[in-house]
């Protein structure tokens, strides 16, 4: 079910209603929201959710079976049983045809040729947050992060949890699983946060990510060759800025939406493209699968803990491995492997130079920072989008000025004044003062329920007008 | 006894709203906006105040069942993703090569006027004596259009359908005259009613048709020129429903003999043309207010590059060179003051199947794909995928039908059969449904035929005509089209003797003159226009009496 669809927006209240009708009673409502989780999940496909369902079972019996060993070796036995069924499970699922794909191109380099005959296999939505989310209970049970469940409607709902089940936030289990224990409440002032956080969500979705994607971003990512230069760039910066609307909208109306339930679910993104350095780039862009990633993998791995050689080795294992983990093909390993390089080159520089503390650099020389990290961010995404490797590469030609005469390289027809202005607005709103928008949600709290209601309606009828389009889906889903 | 309270007790809203600890305020603040926007989509105010359109739909209930089981894509395709740019059109002037040949604006049943329900100016049917005169000379039978129901349920917003008799909810074509309404009122700028014409010769000529979009033109607006092919197929075909160009073009059509078909891609308009050197031009002008281009080419290995200029400036390129062969639709936006299109080839194999204009308007885009000698299986040629992958771009809202013609002459020669003319059709049907399911449409059956005996004396009526009738009329009531019978229009069996003696048709006895097409295109309109007239008629009354 697609957040910005009317299927969610009749699902929703209803679900709300029904909550709160029985939320004195802990086991109706856990079941209630287990329940519309899978008839969320299963207005695409009910077949896969039995797939949600199976991690679930497997992981609350390993978690069971390690509260009760006594002996570490069992316990650590009982995770590595966990850990290999669900990542066969993505495997099997996300990376079968890819890693056969591989094996035969490999093979044909050693001068065997085998024929590849790609498995029709169906990619359940959200695999891999769903993977990464129930991994994430077993190894902080391992760990004594929190405890294993009695109940099996517990871990089953703290996997598929419909607000965040597709794309994220990737929620912990020692974060997401004692508020279960506890009876909800809603506050008023939280209640009316959650409104606007879905609001404001669907109207990033709808109003920017949407338009700029049917626009302009889906035409240059096509067909690169047909367009200038400057409209090429326009094209890429507009996609930059897209992927963040598109998924911090999602995150958005996951955090509201789950915040209407009483759940607090942690924050995905902190204005990423204000970073000025690669490593704050990652503290700020899908906070949740990078700290995930960071925790369950690069720590493990070693983290920083070797030598140097060591801590660059495993940032580029984390960051491949991440790469593939957006998409499985190998041009998402060498968009990790970009981020990898240039996280290992910011290390190598401070190394060398020393990590300069907050507000201790000059203005230029953070203005320089911000320049060069939203550069590399922004020529990456290139690969990230882009449908083939060789139509990066030709999407990068396509941005150098080449042999086009002077006229070509200033004329961009496409970029109409409506994009234009979509760029602009998204371009303020993101890099804008974070204290107004904060303003705005202490206001909007203060707001009498028939101001807030028109507000709502209004939105609603700019939303309508602007929507002469099919609605897309969110860019994250396919992962 | 309630006790009655007291001065300083807290309001209803301020226990509900002011205290912190309450979670009902959310509760209300959701419920009155839903109620809010429910009421406004309920309430009879212009659609831009209505938050969901579905409520006023002919069954809120079952475009809400509808919508709530519609299972979204997992993950699209950037091809499948729809652009809503590609919309809005312009005004297509009048193209008629013989303006002198065109009947004078006639009615042959009375002026028709109708005061809209959002509009302050209602719109009036012009007179049309001509074709009053016609009528009573030619027996001309305005055969309505016959929509079968496609739900049968009964609710409070029931038409009786004309073909069944029995109360019904939603005919077919309600959904293009919907669109249609909603032109019509003005409060959807930009909104586009888009039609394929599919058909013979007798529309690859575009003289009915054009008079057809003429007619709904005046009433709704022009929302563009639609899809135009490359070049003209042969002379018989209108210069201002495709571009004209250098000679280097080679056509490749599917209506040529089966052996000597290279291969099926036709686009969705059964023809493409290669440039077979640099430097080859296609012109398109006038353009009118157009302001959006989609460019239909097919790009494979050895593909060509093309430039666009508008009023001779290069406003876009086009690399037809990639490594798979598949069809592309390529989008540009044309600079307001743009008057001509010129496609040039930069290097040597660039296969065009045509190109769509439309501007930033509100109105009926007509678009006519007629290709001489084109029977219903011939439509089924094009490679399917890339016939619905075009079309689906397009995004049509109603598909006509204008064959059986060919069909006709073929069985009479028994080299076909009702059962192969009734497969083939429904197949073409479902074929271009696939490529947008909301899509509305209308089978038109053929012209009356004749065998000539005696030099042209004696006229004998070909008895399968009316065979292939029924089974397009059985085609149309199981695929939930509508169907307009022309043959009786025009004065049924028989009929086509009088055509013949009021000049109105070539020496072949097959093809109508320009005032005999435009004659067709006037009852057409007319059939269409009253079946629209029925249906925002009933759903007026039914809103009056709050049926």
């Amino acid at each position: 079910m697609l957040f910005h669809s009317l299927q969610f927006l009749i699902f929703l209240p209803i679900v709300f209603a029904l909550y709160w009708l029985v939320a004195d009673h802990p086991t109706v409502r856990k079941v209630l929201l287990l329940i519309a989780s899978a008839l969320f999940y299963a207005a695409w496909n009910p077949v896969p959710f039995l797939l949600v369902l199976y991690c679930a079972t497997l992981d609350y019996f390993m978690a069971k079976l390690m509260a009760s060993a006594a002996d570490a070796s069992l316990r650590k036995l009982y995770l590595m049983v966990s850990i290999v069924s669900n990542l066969s499970v993505l495997v099997f699922f996300k990376y079968a045809n890819f890693l056969l794909e591989t094996l035969v191109e490999m093979a044909s380099w050693l001068g065997i040729q085998l024929v590849f005959h790609r498995l029709d296999i169906l990619l359940p939505l959200g695999i891999s947050f769903v993977v990464f989310q129930t991994l994430s209970y077993t190894v902080d049970v391992y760990r004594g992060d929190c405890e294993a469940r009695d109940s099996w409607v517990d871990v089953a709902l703290f996997i598929s949890f419909f607000p965040q089940i597709i794309a994220g936030p990737i929620v912990r289990a020692s974060h997401f699983l004692p508020q279960l224990d506890a009876r909800p409440a809603l506050p008023n002032d939280h209640g009316a946060r959650a409104i606007l956080r879905i609001a404001k969500g669907l109207a990033k979705k709808i109003l920017i990510a949407d338009l700029l994607e049917a626009d302009i971003i889906s035409r240059v990512f096509s067909s690169p060759e047909t367009y200038f230069p400057l409209e090429v760039w326009g094209g890429v910066f507009a996609y930059t800025l897209q992927i963040y609307y598109d998924f911090s909208a999602y995150s958005d109306v996951a955090i509201g939406s789950a915040a209407l339930f009483g759940f607090y679910i942690p924050e995905n993104f902190n204005r990423p493209y204000k970073a000025t350095n690669l490593p704050e780039f990652w503290q700020r862009w899908h906070i949740s699968l990078s700290t995930w990633l960071r925790d369950y993998l690069y720590i493990p791995l070693g983290g920083n803990r070797g030598t140097k050689l060591f801590t660059i080795r495993n940032l580029m294992i984390t960051m491949v491995l991440g790469g593939i983990w957006h998409g499985a093909n190998w041009r998402m390993a060498l968009w990790g492997g970009m981020h990898g390089i240039g996280l290992s080159l910011t290390r190598l520089y401070w190394w060398r130079y020393g990590r300069p503390k907050p507000g201790e650099s000059p203005w230029w020389w953070a203005a320089i920072g911000w320049m060069l990290t939203f550069l590399s961010v922004m020529l990456a995404r290139i690969f990230f989008r882009a449908e083939s490797m060789p139509m990066a590469w030709k999407i990068l030609s396509e941005m150098l000025p080449g042999n086009h005469p002077w006229a070509e390289l200033v004329a961009a027809p496409n970029l109409t004044l409506r994009v234009l202005t979509i760029v602009g607005a998204a371009s303020l709103l993101h890099f804008g003062p974070t204290r107004l928008f904060d303003r705005i949600a202490d206001v909007w709290v203060l707001t009498p329920i028939p101001v807030r209601v028109m507000a709502l309606v209004g939105l609603s009828l700019v939303v309508k007008q602007v929507m002469d389009f099919e609605a897309q889906t969110f860019i994250y889903f396919q992962f | 006894m309630v006790s009655p309270p007291s001065a300083n007790a807290p309001s209803v809203y301020t226990v509900i709203v002011s205290s912190p600890e309450r979670s009902s305020a959310t509760g209300v603040t959701l419920a009155s906006f839903y109620v809010v926007a429910i009421g406004l989509s309920l309430l009879p105010v212009p659609s831009w105040l209505q938050p969901t359109e579905l409520l006023s739909e002919d069954d809120p209930i079952q475009a809400i069942a509808e919508v709530l089981l519609s299972k979204p894509e997992s993950i699209p395709l950037p091809d499948q993703q729809v652009d809503q740019q590609q919309a809005e059109g312009d005004l297509f002037p009048n193209d008629n090569e013989d303006p002198s040949a065109v009947l004078a604006v006639g009615e042959n049943a009375g002026v028709h006027t109708r005061t809209l329900g959002r509009t302050e100016t209602p719109w009036v049917m012009p007179p049309r004596p001509q074709l009053d005169r016609y009528a009573e000379l030619l027996g001309l039978m305005a055969s309505p259009l016959e929509r079968p129901c496609l739900r049968p349920r009964r609710s409070r917003r029931r038409e009786r359908s004309p073909v069944t008799g029995k109360s019904c909810e939603r005919l077919s074509m309600s959904r293009f005259f919907e669109r249609l309404r909603k032109i019509e009122s003005g409060t959807h700028e930009n909104l586009v009613a888009r039609v394929v014409h599919f058909g013979d010769s007798l529309i690859a000529s575009d003289k009915i048709s054009d008079m057809v979009r003429k007619r709904l033109q005046e009433r709704f607006g022009s929302g563009g020129k639609g899809f135009l092919m490359a070049k003209r197929l042969n002379q018989l075909q209108k210069g201002q429903r495709s571009g004209r160009g250098s000679d280097g073009w080679e056509l490749d059509i599917m209506t040529a003999p089966i052996h000597r078909l290279d291969d099926r891609h036709f686009g969705f308009s059964g023809a493409s043309f290669t440039a077979k050197k640099r430097r080859e031009m296609l012109l398109f002008e006038p353009i009118g207010a157009s302001r959006f281009v989609d460019i239909f080419y097919l790009s494979q290995p050895k593909g060509g590059r093309l430039t666009l200029l508008a009023d001779d400036v290069a406003v876009g390129r086009l690399n037809t060179k990639s490594a798979n062969v598949q069809a592309q639709v390529e989008h540009f936006v044309l600079p307001e003051t743009t008057k001509k299109l010129e496609l040039r080839s930069e290097s040597a194999n660039v296969r065009l199947y045509g190109m769509s204009l439309e501007a930033k308007r509100a109105g009926i885009v007509w678009t006519t794909l007629g290709l001489p000698g084109a029977t219903s299986d011939v439509w089924l040629r094009p490679n399917k995928e890339e016939f619905v992958r075009l079309l689906s771009r397009h995004r049509p809202h109603l598909a006509v039908f204008m064959l059986g013609g060919n069909d006709g002459l073929m069985l009479s020669k028994k080299k076909t059969t009702l059962r192969a003319i009734e497969k083939s059709t429904r197949r073409l049907v479902g074929r271009v449904r696939e490529a947008y399911p909301r899509m509305d449409c209308l089978l038109v059956s053929p012209l009356e035929a004749v065998r000539a005996k005696g030099g042209g004396r004696r006229l004998i009526p070909k008895p399968e005509v009316p065979k292939v009738i029924e089974i397009q009329r059985r085609v149309a009531r199981k695929e939930g089209c509508a169907f307009w019978d022309m043959y009786t229009s025009m004065g049924g069996k028989g009929s086509l003797k009088k055509w013949v003696k009021a000049r109105l048709m070539l020496a072949d006895f097959i093809h109508p003159k320009s005032r005999g097409s435009n004659l067709l295109g006037e009852i057409m309109a007319e059939a269409i226009m009253t079946a629209y007239d029925e249906h925002i008629t009933r759903d007026d009354a039914q809103t009056a009496t709050g049926g």
